[in-house]
């Protein structure tokens, strides 16, 4: 037995130190969004400050051969064994990822500029926080969870922000089976932002647009899957609305600008939420076409909203799209100059806690 | 570079094994010399001048111990001038910070040295050690081979964390022994099971011991004992899947290496709770320390005393800290009173009732030997002995979502496994079984890179 076992585990290592000859190597990592480690630069200096020996380490584990298809087989095997949640995620019933909710640290800082950034502008401030997935689907994860519980955040910012809240949490609780989140990504899905801009809708008087969705990928695994590389997950699937409305698209970072508020290149990479509105931008402004309207709106956000924008825009002029993550100008500023009359805040609960933008707007 | 990392199990030591059993038997020692201190070089190369220091003087005061025979007062001053730089040398790199720091704290102001403590060092300088003395005692020849003495110090397999091997243990096997098939595949397996204790029970139980003592604020009695049992598990398999690595390695290379742990968990009392954990080291101190104080053939309270100051130098040599030397402290006590009167009656008792009081004792000793600062030790014991919130969600988690962790990490803690009957088919399942872990393993420690968190932060 025990002469079996050695052979065979000797023959395993040696496949393995020559598939990390033959395998070709990756210099990037997708799924990590990161460089992997160079082959470190040999030097005498190196090797005494051992500096050499680390990188060596870091360059053998980041190109271990098929490393990430070891660490989706463990991840299968492990939730197999009843290890439910991994990482920061859980498996729910349902087969899908639920990222964890803990405990905030940042909602005064958050609503303390929030507050005073409303009371200096003069325009219509809302604000939107969009809820986890793992909170509106409880009932799909596993009972014992060491979740925080959501809804006092969501009172502790309701009570303590004095600007006009749309709380989206009934509609959704409502629409619980419907599509709303992904279950590979930490979005919401196209239906669950037009659960909210319906939401919104009804906030703002606007009399919604009966929208149509159509598929536009059904390969979609995202950031959720990225952490857990677990091939057994079903796909996501991305849907859009079907809109005639014609647009322009200026990205004021990149100087350039779009007719269509999709940007379809990224359907073909890994990162296939960036579809919408082209991924992240400091500062977009899209011009409607077609419309009659003179409204304007700027929307303060993170990635979220860019799925829910598409379907808002046909209900104004004007909407400048501010990530304030990327734009560190003044923004009241902005308003000011562009006349903008309506603010809304668009974030989902669990990032904002710890968002960087949203606490130094000015 | 430890031994359960992609490095090592992949490119170091493959290729270590294939140059050692390629060459003749003259040459394999020097393969094993220039791998040892290749593999002491990885993470500090500058303490390899230490490494070499100490086996030289241990080397010459070996020489001229030997030189005399007759001379007995000559013989005595190498000895002590031997003993006594081995423990400045362990002392100063060890201990002058934490001296300082209580210094400090009475009033002095001294600057730290902030001296990184040099890896292996308690391991190797005991074992350089307890060769001198056991040539002082006659016990051992002397070994003129400068190299030779090297490699039995520098060993790889048992350099950086035991077994703490004797010279004695492998006098024998420095010279000649037997390499082959049979005993590769014997250590293959051994060395394999030590890798899954480490990697797979030790490295998930300890996440749960990791995450409970993050924030002990709000935690309920059964998560804070959680935290305690998942600790003594978590130290036991890491400790004890290193040392099996260790004796397996030392197989394949044709040593066999004395045993480490022996199930400690099942002992009935402190005492042979230190009969069974970590035997290298109770022994080293045994031989060394009790007995030539005179053990227990004195005085009563000379007993006592000597029993104390081998507790308290065995609490310093886990670590230069104020915890250490209590839990040192802690189990001294307990061995007197076990000697006094404890161990007079629970041998009476039902078997159900030594094991439940040994276990009981175990555990706070974990408890002291993990809260490195006084005020968390004392909130722990609040946690566990005067808390409201007896039981919580959180606890139900840990134990479900951990569930195939903790139960093998119990199983593996008694020896029920190896009183499975040997048959065609049990053997074929285990061969399955080290095979699928084995990949398991692999799979764990090709992620220990794998960072996807920064995926968002951009």
């Amino acid at each position: 037995m025990k002469k079996i076992i050695s052979g065979l585990v000797s023959f395993i290592v040696v496949l393995i130190i020559l598939a990390f000859f033959i395998v070709p190597k990756e210099s990037f990592s997708y799924n990590e969004n990161r460089y992997l480690a160079k082959f470190p630069k040999f030097s005498v200096e190196n090797v005494f400050s051992s500096k050499f020996m680390s990188q060596l380490d870091d360059y053998i584990t980041d190109h271990f051969p098929f490393r990430e298809s070891l660490l989706g087989f463990k991840s299968r095997v492990y939730k197999t064994l009843g290890v439910y949640k991994q990482m920061d995620l859980y498996y729910g019933r349902d087969g899908k990822l639920y990222q964890e909710y803990e405990k905030p640290s940042g909602s005064d800082k958050v609503i303390r500029r929030v507050q005073s950034f409303s009371e200096k502008v003069d325009a219509k401030v809302s604000f939107m926080l969009v809820p986890t997935s793992v909170y509106i689907n409880q009932d799909r994860v596993p009972k014992y969870n060491t979740n925080y519980d959501e809804k006092k955040t969501f009172d502790y910012y309701i009570k303590n922000l004095d600007v006009d809240f749309i709380d989206v949490r009934d509609s959704f609780f409502k629409n619980k089976d419907d599509y709303l989140y992904y279950g590979t990504d930490h979005h919401w899905t196209t239906k669950g932002a037009y659960l909210a801009y319906l939401e919104y809708c009804k906030f703002a008087g606007i009399s919604p647009n009966h929208y149509s969705f159509s598929s536009v990928n059904q390969h979609f695994y995202g950031t959720l899957y990225s952490k857990v590389l677990d091939r057994f997950l079903p796909y996501d699937t991305i849907l859009k609305v079907d809109d005639q409305t014609k647009y322009k698209v200026y990205f004021d970072d990149s100087g350039k600008s779009s007719d269509s508020l999709y940007n379809y290149q990224y359907l073909n990479k890994k990162d296939k939420y960036s579809f919408f509105l082209d991924n992240n931008h400091s500062l977009i402004r899209i011009e409607n076409l077609n419309t009659t309207s003179n409204h304007s709106i700027l929307i303060i956000k993170d990635s979220y909203a860019n799925s829910f924008i598409p379907l808002l825009a046909p209900h104004y002029q004007y909407i400048h799209v501010i990530d304030p993550r990327y734009y560190h100008a003044s923004i009241s500023e902005y308003l000011k100059e562009n006349k903008i009359e309506n603010v809304l805040f668009l974030y989902n609960i669990l990032t904002l806690d710890d968002d960087l933008g949203i606490v130094s707007i000015k | 570079m430890i031994f359960s990392s992609l490095i090592f199990l992949f490119a170091f030591f493959p290729l270590f094994l294939s140059i050692y059993y390629l060459v003749p038997f003259r040459f394999k020692n020097t393969i094993l010399l220039i791998f040892s201190l290749l593999f002491y070089a990885w993470g500090e190369p500058k303490y390899i001048i230490l490494l070499l220091f100490v086996t030289l003087l241990n080397y010459i005061c070996g020489l001229l111990i030997d030189f005399k025979k007759e001379h007995l007062l000559f013989r005595k001053v190498v000895l002590i001038f031997c003993v006594v730089s081995n423990l400045l040398l362990l002392g100063f790199f060890k201990y002058t910070d934490f001296i300082i720091e209580n210094l400090n704290h009475l009033g002095f102001s001294f600057d730290l040295l902030h001296i990184v403590l040099p890896l292996g060092i308690s391991f190797y300088i005991f074992q350089t050690m307890s060769y001198t003395i056991d040539l002082y005692k006659n016990k051992v020849l002397v070994e003129k081979n400068f190299f030779r003495f090297l490699t039995y110090v520098s060993m790889f397999p048992q350099l950086v964390a035991g077994p703490i091997v004797r010279y004695e243990d492998v006098y024998k096997e420095l010279r000649s022994r037997k390499i082959d098939f049979e005993a590769f595949s014997c250590g293959v397996f051994i060395f394999l099971t030590g890798l899954f204790e480490k990697v797979l029970i030790a490295n998930n139980i300890g996440q749960i011991h990791s995450l409970i003592i993050t924030d002990i604020s709000h935690i309920s009695v059964f998560t804070a004992l959680l935290g305690v049992v998942c600790y003594a598990l978590q130290i036991y398999f890491d400790f004890n899947g290193y040392s099996t690595m260790a004796i397996g390695m030392g197989k394949m290379l044709g040593f066999s290496y004395p045993k480490n742990f022996n199930y400690p968990y099942i002992s009935t009392s402190i005492t042979d709770f230190w009969r069974r954990w970590h035997i290298t080291l109770s022994s080293w101190f045994r031989d060394y320390i009790y007995i030539p104080l005179g053990g227990n053939r004195v005085k009563k309270a000379r007993w006592f005393i000597n029993i104390m100051i081998v507790w308290l130098l065995t609490g310093l040599w886990h670590g230069a800290s104020w915890n250490f030397v209590i839990w040192g402290v802690y189990f001294g006590v307990l061995l007197i009173l076990e000697k006094l009167v404890i161990l007079k009656y629970i041998r009476r008792l039902p078997k159900f009732f030594q094991h439940f009081y040994a276990l009981f004792f175990i555990l706070i000793g974990w408890l002291i030997f993990f809260c490195d600062d006084l005020g968390l030790l004392y909130q722990y014991i609040l946690k566990i002995f005067a808390n409201g919130n007896i039981v919580d969600r959180q606890f139900v988690f840990f134990l479900k979502n951990y569930m195939v962790f903790l139960v093998s990490g119990l199983i593996f803690s008694v020896p029920i496994v190896n009183k499975i009957k040997m048959c065609p088919f049990t053997k074929f399942l285990i061969i399955i079984l080290y095979l699928f872990l084995f990949v398991i393993c692999v799979c764990q420690l090709s992620g220990d890179s794998y960072n996807p968190f920064l995926y968002f932060r951009f």
